[in-house]
């Protein structure tokens, strides 16, 4: 399930859709066949780039990939402040299902997608009928949107937007030197393309639905809860996690990968698509 | 003098934020941090934000590299360079 990406723009194909909120752009790894699919959804101040890898590894195992640009982000639509709370969001990725006509796919969120994708699977948060999915992942569930905004990660996110262009990518190369190059670029990209507005937005109106971990307790399919360490950037607590295990349903699964930080899929991506294999197995 | 107190200032950042207070007294200004993996992919933001925010200096793009970054006497220079100043300074 490994791929040898020259470049982030290697890696995948892009295509839009226009949704109730507006035109939304996808990345897509498409087979020959029908095949089970995968929805990515990326974290605040991402874009579908953050999955150049992890998308094309799913698509190489035969899986139909989707990765969205949530609204404000990447290609997508960049509604106004105001409209950036998870039952808008949420709301998006149920539209962008049944547009697409994605049947039972796995979803797979990072931070504030991954919160989105909770609050979608749940029904909690959207007021809807959850759509029907085979499994969840999610990596570095924020305890609650507002939490995210003291930690330095998201502070060293809010300075690099805030960077020169040249800057970024010296700080890019320096923190990340350990990464995939391909990983490293998609960040780039990320830092150089987000919008400050929309990051903060997502962050404060996020914060409306609240504490979000008790929420795992109502997730009713085959879950995988991923946190990176917190002595590296990760955004769980020890006592978060142990809330998190504790409202977790015997069906699912929590998993760390020891080393790593918030962005277990770049950081590790050998150990975050191992878990990620072990989930499908019990969803196939 | 200059040197030695932003040396300090580093070498008290590190011990506290990266090594639980380095109880066995093992880093000094020659630690390779980067060799021994002190300096790991989030330690290297903490420590330039600490730079940044707490010392004063404004890197330029050029001279944010790893060879900057391979031991506390090399980034204390890399501070004093760009402006930086110890924290009992400012």
């Amino acid at each position: 399930m490994t791929q040898d990406l020259g470049s982030v723009a290697d890696s995948g194909t892009s295509h839009y859709v226009d949704l109730p909120a507006g035109r939304f752009h996808y990345r897509r790894w498409a087979p020959e066949v029908p095949a089970p699919s995968a929805v990515l959804v990326h974290g605040n101040g991402g874009t579908w780039a953050t999955w150049a890898r992890v998308g094309a590894a799913l698509g190489a195992a035969g899986m139909d990939v989707l990765a969205v640009d949530l609204r404000g982000s990447g290609a997508s639509v960049r509604p106004p402040a105001g409209s950036y709370g998870l039952r808008e969001v949420a709301g998006d990725l149920d539209d962008f299902l049944r547009a697409l006509r994605v049947h039972a796919p796995l979803l797979i969120g990072h931070c504030w997608g991954g919160a989105a994708a909770l609050a979608l699977a749940t029904g909690a948060v959207a007021d809807r009928v959850p759509p029907v999915l085979s499994g969840l992942v999610l990596e570095e569930l924020p305890p609650d949107m507002a939490a995210t905004a003291t930690q330095p990660v998201v502070r060293d996110f809010l300075r690099m937007m805030r960077s020169s262009p040249e800057y970024v990518a010296k700080w890019v190369d320096l923190v990340c030197r350990d990464w995939h190059p391909v990983d490293r670029e998609s960040l780039l990209e990320e830092l150089r393309g987000a919008d400050v507005q929309v990051y903060l937005s997502a962050i404060d109106e996020g914060a409306a639905a609240g504490p979000l971990l008790p929420l795992l307790a109502r997730v009713k399919v085959p879950a995988l809860v991923l946190r990176g360490d917190p002595r590296r950037g990760g955004m769980l607590s020890d006592a978060d996690w142990q809330l998190a295990r504790e409202c977790l349903p015997g069906h699912c699964v929590a998993g760390e990968l020891p080393g790593s930080g918030h962005e277990l899929h770049r950081g590790d991506f050998a150990g975050f698509m191992r878990l990620v294999r072990e989930l499908l197995a019990t969803v196939a | 003098m200059a040197d030695d107190q932003i040396v300090s200032d580093l070498l008290v950042f590190i011990r506290t934020q990266f090594l639980d207070g380095d109880p066995a007294g093992e880093l000094t200004d020659q630690t390779p941090l980067l060799a021994w993996g002190v300096l790991d992919s989030f330690k290297t933001a903490r420590l330039v934000g600490f730079i940044h925010d707490e010392l004063g200096s404004q890197i330029p793009p050029d001279q944010l590299n790893a060879s900057n970054f391979q031991d506390v006497r090399s980034i204390a220079e890399l501070v004093r360079s760009n402006g930086g100043q110890a924290k009992a300074a400012q």
